[in-house]
């Protein structure tokens, strides 16, 4: 029953691990991504992705709820038989696999368009995959402290942006639902997928040590991703014109680049270098259950070795070949399409299901 | 992991760090303060840059070099094979555009690199340059310091007494693309001495249109900003027989505090704004005798009269010339979006239809340290 006691996790824990994954890369774009679809009114959509977002992972923490001590992996062989089950294992860890990657792949990119425009891909993927390799290997403990220390190390940096505040014009904002609700919600659609990483909470739920605080957890956990994002847009918005902001491709960034102060140019920088905290709290988590569940599929208690496979592999695929930009966004459209299924389809039917279930069994526990 | 293991990884990562492959030694930069653009009679583009000279045995404090090219990137390239460093872009304080070339609509496509390599700097300052940029980047006087410094210097204090707007690369990209504003940069002239014009204002294509002086700038600045810097009005007062004197009616006040509310509505196929500004004022000059403590009042009602005046002389003009560097077009978006909508891609022309009343409220809380 307690296969997982070894490395439980506190509550703050499970709950910086999930807020962590959710922020990465989609706080660079989001504000460009809202205003192409909905203008200045996007902000709107992130409210309504924070609700979509909030009910499904309230949705996974119930359905985990009625398998305690067991994560999705060790369900999939029950449901599927063991041939099928490999399959779908197979499935899960691509779906891991392919986040971590574009995640790695972007941060990559974004330095080298960034700040290191010379130095060739593969140079940056060693220097992020050792780094990676020790943290990894500590398992899941391990990255549950680090997820909690990444967030009080990046605390300021909400704090910083503040300082755009005299150059921003709040008038960008008005008038509040220009062309009606139909824009709010065609954004809704890239909001709803900035929240995923809440899905981890199937492999996360088993790993908690307080179970009562599950819930709590992770809707706190959406709440702080929510006012991240909500944070960045607005000032986004405020800052740029409308008409403007569609230009930029992370206008995050740019957001960081007028900010100057006497002794320091250029915070765009020590922003970026940050950032790559940031976006090692999304890759960290899926890589190590990218690991997870392919150890867990051949029946293998230690993931360091699988583990090692795939930071080699990296290192070669990243001197193999170098992503264009262009394939950047066919790996995130991918992963999008594959969290959308994985983040909320999946539960959603797997709870009508249960319910279904419960009412033929005439209310016995499902 | 074993101690050894992780002694490895981390000699690994050290080992990696030298390997950057974008390091540039200081000693090997040319550090461009001050870039500049113009187009020669022949419609040729000409790229000028300014940097700093670090050596002992230099005698002179400063390199200047001018290119033909096609584009910024190319002009690096000439320039390059020039000056003594590596050209680097991400110090300039100031782009000087050349009259010439704001002459030619489109211009604006020159800049793109400044937005698209994340490297330039977009805090240098925008600046019209009324003449031949060469001139500028070729004069050398001796009593001042490295040009590209005091041109700094000049713009930001200038701007600290609102003579003229401070329009850094990311402002004027927003100016140009935000379609309810009319970009406006620093207009500078040389004479004897390089010499702040006012506020150049450009059409939407990029094109001078129109300069501000000093004192429109700054109704322009109160406007745009509220009271940022040292906002100071010299005010006639009307008098007798006031042309013929030496010493005419003339009262100057110190902004203290303004703050403005606009209202705009569209009525009649037109749009109306009715900027309300609220002011508190200390007057720091009087050139005529005023019973301050009994007619106070009077004094508040005749500045608020010449102040309206200013005002909307300044809006007619900028209405006559099709500009709108108020950024009226962002009220009229704000509160009048449907109206908006059909006339945003041509906001100046409907901008110049525009009803545009100026009520400032001016309440005088100070008379200095003499009656």
């Amino acid at each position: 029953m307690k296969k997982y006691a070894f490395n439980e996790l506190t509550v703050l824990q499970y709950v910086f691990f999930i807020h962590g994954t959710q922020v990465g890369i989609g706080v660079l774009s989001m504000p460009r991504e809202l205003a192409e679809e909905a203008g200045t009114d996007g902000w709107i959509s992130i409210l309504i992705g924070w609700v979509c977002a909030t009910v499904a992972s309230l949705l996974i923490v119930n359905i985990m709820k009625r398998y305690p001590g067991k994560t999705i992996v060790d369900l999939i062989p029950v449901f599927f038989g063991k041939w099928l089950g490999m399959v779908v294992s197979a499935l899960v860890a691509c779906y891991c696999a392919l986040a971590a990657m574009t995640v790695i792949a972007n941060g990559i990119g974004i330095v080298n368009v960034w700040i290191l425009s010379q130095t060739p891909g593969y140079v940056l993927a060693i220097l992020t995959v050792i780094p990676t390799y020790m943290v990894v290997q500590g398992g899941l403990r391990v990255l549950g402290r680090y997820a909690e220390l990444i967030f009080y190390l990046t605390l300021w940096m909400p704090i910083v942006v503040f300082s755009i505040l005299p150059y921003s014009n709040w008038l960008h904002l008005l008038p509040v639902l220009k062309d009606g609700w139909m824009p709010v919600f065609s954004a809704t659609k890239s909001t709803i997928l900035s929240f995923l990483g809440f899905e981890l909470a199937f492999f996360l739920y088993p790993f908690l040590q307080r179970k009562q605080y599950a819930s709590l957890g992770i809707v706190v956990a959406n709440t702080l991703s929510m006012l991240i994002f909500m944070h960045i847009t607005v000032f986004s918005f405020s800052f740029f014109s409308p008409d403007e902001i569609t230009q930029y491709t992370w206008p995050t960034l740019n957001l960081w680049k007028v900010i100057e102060y006497r002794f320091l140019e250029r915070i765009d920088i020590i922003f970026l270098a940050f950032y790559l905290f940031f976006l090692s709290t999304t890759t960290l988590p899926y890589m190590y259950f990218t690991v997870f569940t392919t150890s867990q599929m051949v029946g293998s208690a230690d993931h360091r070795k699988h583990l090692f496979i795939l930071m080699i592999l990296i290192v070669v695929g990243a001197w193999l070949y170098t992503p264009t930009f262009i394939d950047l966004k066919k790996w995130s459209e991918v992963w999008s399409m594959t969290g959308m299924v994985g983040g909320y389809i999946i539960p959603v039917i797997w709870w009508l299901a249960i319910q279904l279930f419960r009412r033929g069994k005439g209310g016995q526990k499902g | 992991m074993s101690k050894a293991g992780k002694l490895l990884l981390i000699s690994a990562l050290f080992f990696f760090l030298s390997g950057c492959m974008d390091r540039i030694d200081l000693e090997d930069a040319t550090i461009t303060l001050m870039a500049g653009v113009d187009v020669n009679e022949k419609d040729e583009l000409l790229f000028y840059l300014s940097s700093p000279v670090f050596s002992r045995e230099a005698k002179k404090k400063s390199e200047e070099f001018g290119v033909k090219a096609e584009s910024f990137r190319q002009a690096r390239a000439r320039l390059d094979e020039m000056v003594t460093g590596l050209t680097l872009s991400g110090k300039i304080q100031a782009i000087v555009l050349g009259k010439r070339l704001l002459e030619h609509p489109d211009w604006f496509k020159i800049l793109d690199v400044i937005f698209r390599d994340a490297r330039f700097t977009v805090n240098a300052r925008m600046v019209y340059f009324d003449g031949e940029v060469g001139d500028l980047f070729h004069f050398q006087p001796p009593d001042k310091p490295r040009l590209s410094l005091h041109l700094t210097k000049l713009i930001d204090t200038a701007n600290q007494r609102n003579l003229t707007v401070r329009t850094r690369a990311q402002d004027f990209h927003r100016q140009m693309f935000e379609k309810g504003i009319n970009p406006t940069i620093t207009a500078v002239g040389k004479e004897k001495a390089i010499k702040i014009l006012g506020t150049a204002v450009l059409s939407k294509e990029g094109t001078y249109v129109e300069l501000l002086q000093s004192q429109e700038t700054m109704l322009l600045q109160l406007f745009l900003h509220g009271k940022e810097g040292e906002v100071t009005f010299t005010v006639p007062i009307p008098a007798p027989n006031d042309s013929k004197k030496m010493i005419k009616h003339r009262v100057s006040l110190i902004a203290k505090q303004a703050s403005k509310k606009v209202k705009t509505t569209f009525r009649d196929g037109k749009f109306h704004f009715e900027v309300k500004m609220k002011f508190g004022g200390g007057i720091s000059e009087r050139l005529f005798p005023f019973d301050m403590e009994k007619d106070y009042k009077d004094m508040e009602q005749m500045v608020n009269a010449e102040l309206r005046k200013e005002f909307e002389k300044l809006v007619v003009k900028c209405q006559q010339n099709e500009v709108d560097p108020f950024g009226f077009g962002l009220y009229a978006r704000a509160h009048a979006y449907q109206e908006w909508k059909k006339v945003q891609d041509n906001w100046p022309k409907a901008f110049a239809q525009a009803e545009v009343k100026f009520v400032p409220e001016l309440s005088i809380k100070g008379n200095g340290v003499i009656r």
